[in-house]
């Protein structure tokens, strides 16, 4: 019984507050009910927090100037009256696509056009890249234009070719010449991949 | 029970976008949040800051509320946090809200005060208000807001236990100054 009353007296120091709310079990609230009958120290402590929370109860409490009141609730409820911070303004139509926004689009598209056309004036086509004499074909892409002068390569390296070549000591230079135009087309080639005139 | 019933409608109402129905319910704590507001920022206009700014917070976070919830818990716990942020930014600042400062006793005292005072009462309004800060949260949120130690807890998002700790040595204290008397 000693033990049990020297750990209620423990515990009482907390529970107290909860006795006094009523927020203990039923057990709980019978338990501390009893000891405190038995209990002096106990019930000295709970008797001077029962006068605490009166005086403190008694103790007149602050209020503020009910028109002040009033105008702090339209201020709160009313959002044109609101401090800066707290105003959550929509922004409308004019706001969000407003002329200044589609002046500055606008402004864009036509300095992008320009750059497109400036970068066109200063980069001819591929047409005009081409050596002058391959240009006198008409009507024909370019690919077929390198496949009419692969073909005249290869029947120029015919054996009779070659042998007209040797006789008149001029293969070197001939060799020289074809480098010349492999390396062409080769440019050619480069120039004009995936695209068609 | 016709209290809650009133309470229940007002804050419907309000949901609803009712102004004049959200002054009349925080009416009902205008006085308790004003008088935990002062007790915690120790300064009116401070305090009117504060109270304005729970009032729009509140407001604008009405939808949010859950109406399982206590109403005063949940506006409670608005202006706990509105003063918990309001000493912090005051704490930045390094300039207290006149912490430790000799209370003003004209500065406390309105018309609007209900009652007589006495010394002694003044003597324990200012020891409320030189508790350490979580002790006298405690207290006031116990005293002002008529919030359960549970809720507290909740609101202070800190153990039960620690709330009762905090309120055993806050009663210690202001018993101790009430013995003085």
């Amino acid at each position: 019984m000693k033990n049990k009353k020297k750990m209620i007296c423990d515990e009482f120091d907390k529970e107290v507050f909860l006795f006094h709310e009523g927020s203990l079990s039923r057990d709980r609230m019978e338990l501390i009910e009893y000891h405190l009958g038995i209990c002096k120290s106990c019930l000295s402590i709970y008797k001077d927090f029962e006068d605490l929370i009166a005086a403190y109860e008694n103790f007149p409490k602050e209020d503020i100037d009910p028109n002040k009141f009033n105008y702090m609730v339209r201020k709160a409820t009313t959002p044109e009256i609101r401090p800066g911070k707290y105003v959550q303004k929509r922004k409308s139509f004019v706001e969000v696509f407003g002329f200044y926004r589609l002046g500055f689009g606008g402004a864009a598209v036509v300095a992008a056009m320009i750059l497109i056309i400036i970068s066109i004036l200063k980069n001819p086509s591929v047409e005009n890249k081409l050596p002058s004499e391959l240009l006198d074909w008409n009507g024909d892409k370019i690919t077929s234009k390198i496949e009419k002068i692969e073909n005249q390569i290869i029947s120029l390296r015919s054996e009779e070719w070659d042998i007209y070549i040797v006789r008149k000591n001029e293969k070197a230079n001939w060799d020289a010449t074809l480098k010349n135009i492999r390396s062409q087309i080769n440019k050619l080639k480069e120039a004009t991949k995936n695209r068609e005139l | 029970m016709s209290e809650m019933i009133l309470e229940a409608r007002l804050v419907k109402n309000s949901k609803n976008g009712d102004g004049s129905a959200f002054g009349e319910l925080i009416s009902i704590y205008r006085k308790n949040l004003f008088t935990y507001l002062l007790r915690m920022c120790k300064d009116r206009m401070t305090a009117e800051d504060l109270l304005q700014e729970t009032l729009i917070k509140a407001w604008t976070g009405l939808k949010s509320y859950n109406e399982q919830q206590k109403f005063s818990s949940w506006l409670f716990t608005i202006a706990h946090n509105v003063s918990i942020d309001a000493i912090r930014m005051q704490q930045l600042r390094e300039r207290p809200i006149n912490l430790r400062e000799k209370t003003d006793i004209a500065s406390y005292f309105t018309p609007h005060s209900e009652m007589v005072i006495t010394e002694g009462r003044i003597a324990l309004q200012k020891e409320v208000e030189n508790l350490p800060e979580d002790q006298r949260r405690v207290f006031l949120l116990r005293q002002q807001g008529e919030l359960s130690f549970k809720e507290i807890a909740e609101v202070m998002n800190q153990p039960l236990n620690t709330v009762l700790s905090h309120m055993h040595y806050a009663v210690k204290k202001l018993k101790r100054c009430l013995n003085e008397e």
